[in-house]
Parts: structure tokens; C-alpha cells; sequence
């Protein structure tokens, strides 16, 4: 465990000093839709930046790439989906701590400002889509491989990881665009504290308000209520859950897990008791604040990192 | 506890695999029934041991001490698997104690009475158990509160019955030792056997256990997901994918049902291993239960802090 922690250190050694390392490759923004956004209902909310910093009601969503330091990728890829209850995401400048930690594993890291139900329920199934095709189609590019890209998400982003992980081939998801002929397949899925279900005694409201609305249909709700939707061909999957979130319940881990499990999917579920929603790196959980410690593991079991020294 | 042979000496695994008979230089052998064995059978046939360290046909329960080097005052009483049938004494039983004692707990193996007398006589012993080294604790230089149990596949179902029937009727003899609280206080399981009901039960536990045929009464009281309440002890749960004989399902369940009732616990749920991984290496994630079990424990104040 000390080792473990030793390893941790640099990226949060460079959090702590300020001087970011992934800043040797300053994120670049990429735009999503260049030929215009898919689905983009005309008038609608204007994208702003509210008190807090963040970005409400996305217009134009878009990806930010963060490259590992030249010589130390592993050819791997994530795009990343960061929480917010599908009302709020982070606006120009990321928080930056998953960035780091991914970089410094060597993985290249997209950040995806997506959609949330302006633009109709599926906007965020189309952006999240169409950023793993166009790092699919750029792979050579961005030093990573065609098969080594996962999708990984924070609470609502959890849900947005979920939709790529079960509707790659959805036609919602295809737009006529030449980038269609692209596999959506996510490779494999990382999701802290996700949001999973619509539906029940464990659905987050904000989220279902902010991707359905308020009054949201049957048909909507169990569309959108992921454990439903998770067949053979859905992604190996790592989860991870706290007994003391008081937002997203764990039981949309469980019962998502439970769900990849009836379908044979691999995947590997850690439920640990401390740690409120969104600890992200936080220390001082106890066994919950080692995860990316037990994410690596997985991401080595599987080859998505190299063997360890 | 990387790799369990390095930890077991060679000198103790040979004399354990070759011997059943424990010399005097061997660990503690107590008897759980000094006052004699409740519904001992008048007609018992001698215990049997076999090459690989398994024991059936048990009829005179003990408790096997192996003590640490530097005790810090938390025991755990091992509870090898073997589906009520026989117990994985050495894989499941020495080997974990082996382990603890190297993070200073002190282990306690239980030998618990089989399918050849069915339930509650495995209850009767593990509940015995935890009372004797509570009413103990001192001589065996550990803290009555933090008594803790740690099973496998069905022995998992023992550590997780003592954890939710602590208190039940059938667990107590009338003798002066049923004062002492039963109450494990805490419970690590390890790909449990943990369900009677169809169709995630491992039936061989199950017939071993409850006869055959079970009446619906006693699937449902021996069925420990149905059997939680918010006084169970906190538990860690560990299981894989890859088991095929005793389901994921099993350890999920037991979890939503502490779940539900508001008890603390955690669950690793892997991908691979196949039943009875025991401490083996080799299985990616999974091989590296034990250091999980040891965070939890720590975490909970059960293990002194990390330096």
C-alpha cells in the first residue's frame, strides 16, 4: 500500500506545487461536430458560465485532449465524462486532478463537454459517440491504438459512459456523417459513483430532470435506465460505489453490475463504505481513497496499462 | 501474504500435512465442549483426515491457536470451506492463519461439527467459539471486542451465521458460556456460501447442511441474506465472476441485505479465481484480497494504524 501510495505521488505532488506536469502537452480543444452540431434544436438556452465556474446548458460540446509527456504513453485512451447532474459541467478549465493521474499512468485523456437534454435526451449519446469515433479515427495521431479506448465517467458522466458502453450502435447515435462508419465501441468502462437508473427508489432527480426533464415518460424512463439496457456485447466494466453517498445510491452500481454480471459481461465492482458523492481524489476515506490504486489493477489485469514493474 | 507458502514454514507444513496428530511443540488444541459435545452421536466413528490436510467426520469440535509473534490484540477465528461436508483445514484453515498472525492477529481455526449431525450443531460450535475466546481474552492476550471471523465458500456461511444468528435460540446449549455474547464483531467472507434458496444455493452445502429434503422453514432460517438485522456484524466481502460453484450471487444478496439494513460493509466482486482460490497467486486483482481485507480491518481500527 506504501508502494502504491509512493507511485501516486508525482501527480499529486504536481497538483500541490501548481505546475501541472500534463502542461507539457497543454490540453487542446477539438470540436465535435465541425460540419455542426448533431441534433442542435434551433433557439434554446444560451451556454453560460454560472457563479461556480461551470458551464450551464452546453451548446457546442467539445473535446479537450491531454497527452502524456512525450515517450511515456502506453497507447491507451479514455475519454473522459465529468459529472454534474446533467446541468452543469466544468467550464474552460478542467479541475485537472483525473488528467493528471491518467497522464502520469501514460494514458491520453479527452474530456468531453457534452450535451444534457436541451437538445433532446440523446445529445449526450450522439457527443460521447461521436468523440470515441473521432479518437478511433485519430488514433495514429494521438499515439493511442484503435482497440485501447475506453470511456470513463464521474456520477451523471457515469451515465453518459453507460450509454456508450450499451448504445454504441444505436441509430440515435449515427447522423449520417461520413464518421459514422467509425466503431463507437467503447473498449472498456470506468465509472465512479454513476448515475445508472431513471427509475425507482434510487434514481438521482437532478439527473433525470436534466437529461428527461420533469415530467418524463415511461418509455423515457426506462430507455435511459441503463441497467436495462446492457447486453453480452456491452464493455468489461470497473465500478465503484460508497455506502455514505447521499446523492447518486449505490445501489445503481449494484444493480448495473448485476445486470453486466446476467448478460457475462467481466466486469469487477468495489463497494466500500466512506466517502461522499464526487470524493474523487480525496484522502483520509480509508480504503475508498486508495481506488485508483484497485483501477490500475484492473487496467493491468486486462493489458489497458503495461505489467507493473 | 503474497504467496502463503512462503509464509507457512516448511517444518510446521510438513508436520501438519503429514500428521494429524499435533505434537506438543504444535499449536493449541482446545476443546470447544469440555462439559461434552451437545447431542454427541453414542454411535461416532473415528474423525478422518486425508493427505491434503482435509478433516471429515467431525464429533469432538476444537479450536486450533496459532499465535503471532507481535499480537496486537485482535483475533479471528478461521472457518475453512468444504460444503458442510469436510474442511479445507490446511488451504483454508492454516494457511489464512498463517497470514494473520503476520499482521499481528491472533488466529484461531475452528474444527466445527459436519453433515454428519446438519444444523444447528455448525452454529452451536462457531457461537461457542467466539464465547470461549471472549470469555478468554485475556488469557489468549486479545481485546473481547474485537473478535472477529473470516470463512470460506461454506465456512463463509458459518462466520456469516454466527454474524446474523448470534443471538438465535438454536445457537445456545444452556451452558454458563451462552451468557457471553456470541457476537462476532466483525465478519470477513470469502466467496460465501451464503443463500439455501433456489437458484443461486450451493446444494451441496445446502443437503449437508439442512438434509434432504429441506422443509421450506428451515431453507428461509438458513438462508442469510434473509437473516440480517441491523445488529450484524460489519462485514467484507470478498467474490469472483469466474466461481462456478458457489454464484457472485451469494455474496451480492448478503451485501444488499446489509445494505437494507444499514450495517457497514464492503464488497470486492473480481473477475477472476475459480471457488476455493483461497491465498493463491495468480488470480490479477483478485490474489490481492488479502491486503484489501488488512485495509478494511485497519480502516475500521481493528489493525493499528499504518506507520
Amino acid at each position: 500500500m506504501k508502494l502504491l501510495r509512493l507511485g501516486i505521488l508525482p501527480w499529486i505532488a504536481g497538483a500541490a506545487l501548481g505546475a501541472p506536469s500534463y502542461l507539457a502537452t497543454p490540453g487542446h480543444w477539438i470540436e465535435l461536430w465541425p460540419e455542426g452540431v448533431a441534433g442542435r434544436r434551433p433557439g434554446g438556452p444560451a451556454e453560460v458560465i454560472v457563479a461556480d465556474g461551470r458551464l450551464a446548458h452546453v451548446r457546442t460540446p467539445k473535446l479537450r485532449a491531454f497527452l502524456p509527456p512525450a515517450g511515456t504513453a502506453c497507447g491507451t485512451a479514455v475519454v473522459f465524462c465529468p459529472g454534474g447532474g446533467y446541468i452543469r459541467l466544468p467550464a474552460q478549465e478542467a479541475e485537472g486532478d483525473f488528467e493528471r493521474w491518467l497522464n502520469h499512468l501514460g494514458l491520453a485523456v479527452f474530456d468531453l463537454t457534452y450535451r444534457f437534454g436541451d437538445d433532446g435526451p440523446d445529445a449526450p449519446l450522439r457527443d460521447v459517440l461521436r468523440a470515441i469515433r473521432l479518437v478511433r479515427a485519430h488514433a495514429d495521431e494521438y499515439g493511442v491504438k484503435a482497440d485501447r479506448i475506453g470511456v470513463m465517467g464521474a456520477s451523471a458522466g457515469g451515465h453518459v459512459a453507460a450509454l456508450a458502453s450499451c448504445y454504441f450502435d444505436d441509430p440515435a447515435g449515427r447522423t449520417g456523417a461520413a464518421l459514422d462508419a467509425v466503431r463507437a465501441r467503447p473498449d472498456f468502462a470506468v465509472m465512479l459513483y454513476p448515475v445508472i437508473t431513471m427509475q425507482g427508489p434510487y434514481v438521482h432527480k437532478g439527473s433525470r430532470g436534466g437529461l428527461l426533464g420533469p415530467n418524463p415518460s415511461l418509455e423515457a424512463i426506462q430507455r435511459y435506465s441503463m441497467e436495462l439496457h446492457v447486453t453480452k456485447d456491452t464493455c468489461p466494466t470497473w465500478l465503484i460505489s460508497t455506502q455514505a453517498d447521499q446523492s447518486v445510491p449505490m445501489e445503481n452500481s449494484l444493480f448495473y453490475y448485476a445486470a453486466l454480471r446476467r448478460a457475462g459481461v467481466p466486469a469487477e465492482l468495489h463497494l466500500f463504505e466512506k466517502g461522499p458523492h464526487g470524493f474523487r481524489f480525496t484522502d483520509g476515506l480509508g480504503p475508498t481513497s486508495d481506488w485508483p490504486a484497485r483501477c490500475e489493477d484492473w487496467l493491468r489485469f486486462h493489458g489497458w496499462l503495461p505489467a507493473g514493474p | 501474504m503474497k504467496n502463503p507458502r512462503a509464509i507457512l514454514g516448511p517444518a510446521l507444513a510438513a508436520a501438519l500435512c503429514s500428521s494429524p496428530m499435533l505434537r506438543a511443540a504444535d499449536p493449541q488444541v482446545i476443546d470447544l465442549w469440555p462439559e461434552g459435545v451437545p447431542g454427541l452421536h453414542a454411535d461416532a466413528t473415528p474423525e478422518k483426515t486425508d493427505r491434503g490436510g482435509g478433516i471429515s467426520n467431525v464429533n469432538h469440535p476444537t479450536l486450533t491457536v496459532l499465535r503471532p509473534e507481535a499480537p496486537n490484540g485482535t483475533a479471528v477465528i478461521v472457518c475453512p470451506g468444504g460444503a458442510y461436508l469436510h474442511l479445507s483445514f490446511q488451504h483454508e484453515g492454516l494457511v489464512p492463519a498463517k497470514a494473520l498472525n503476520g499482521i499481528g492477529v491472533t488466529a484461531f481455526i475452528i474444527k466445527n461439527r459436519l453433515k454428519e449431525y446438519g444444523q444447528p450443531a455448525p452454529l452451536q460450535d462457531i457461537l461457542r467459539a467466539i464465547r470461549l475466546v471472549r470469555s478468554r481474552a485475556a488469557e489468549f492476550g486479545v481485546q473481547p471486542d474485537r473478535i472477529g471471523v473470516l470463512g470460506f465458500s461454506a465456512g463463509g456461511h458459518l462466520a456469516a451465521s454466527a454474524g446474523t444468528l448470534f443471538d438465535a435460540p438454536e445457537g445456545r446449549t444452556g451452558a454458563a458460556l451462552d451468557a457471553v455474547s456470541g457476537r462476532p464483531d466483525f465478519m470477513m467472507l470469502i466467496y460465501p456460501v451464503i443463500t439455501m434458496e433456489a437458484p443461486y444455493a450451493h446444494v451441496g452445502s445446502r443437503d449437508a447442511l439442512l438434509g434432504k429434503p429441506a422443509t421450506p422453514e428451515l431453507v428461509r432460517r438458513w438462508s442469510l441474506e434473509q437473516q440480517v438485522t441491523k445488529d450484524s456484524s460489519p462485514a467484507f466481502l470478498v467474490a469472483t465472476e469466474e466461481d462456478k460453484t458457489v454464484p457472485i450471487e451469494n455474496s451480492l444478496q448478503f451485501y444488499e441485505a446489509l445494505r437494507k439494513a444499514g450495517v457497514s460493509a464492503e464488497l470486492h466482486a473480481f473477475q477472476k479465481g475459480p471457488h476455493g482460490f483461497g491465498l493463491n497467486p495468480g488470480n490479477g486483482p483478485t490474489s490481492e484480497w488479502p491486503a484489501r481485507a488488512e485495509d478494511w480491518m485497519r480502516f475500521h481500527g481493528w489493525l493499528p494504524a499504518a506507520k
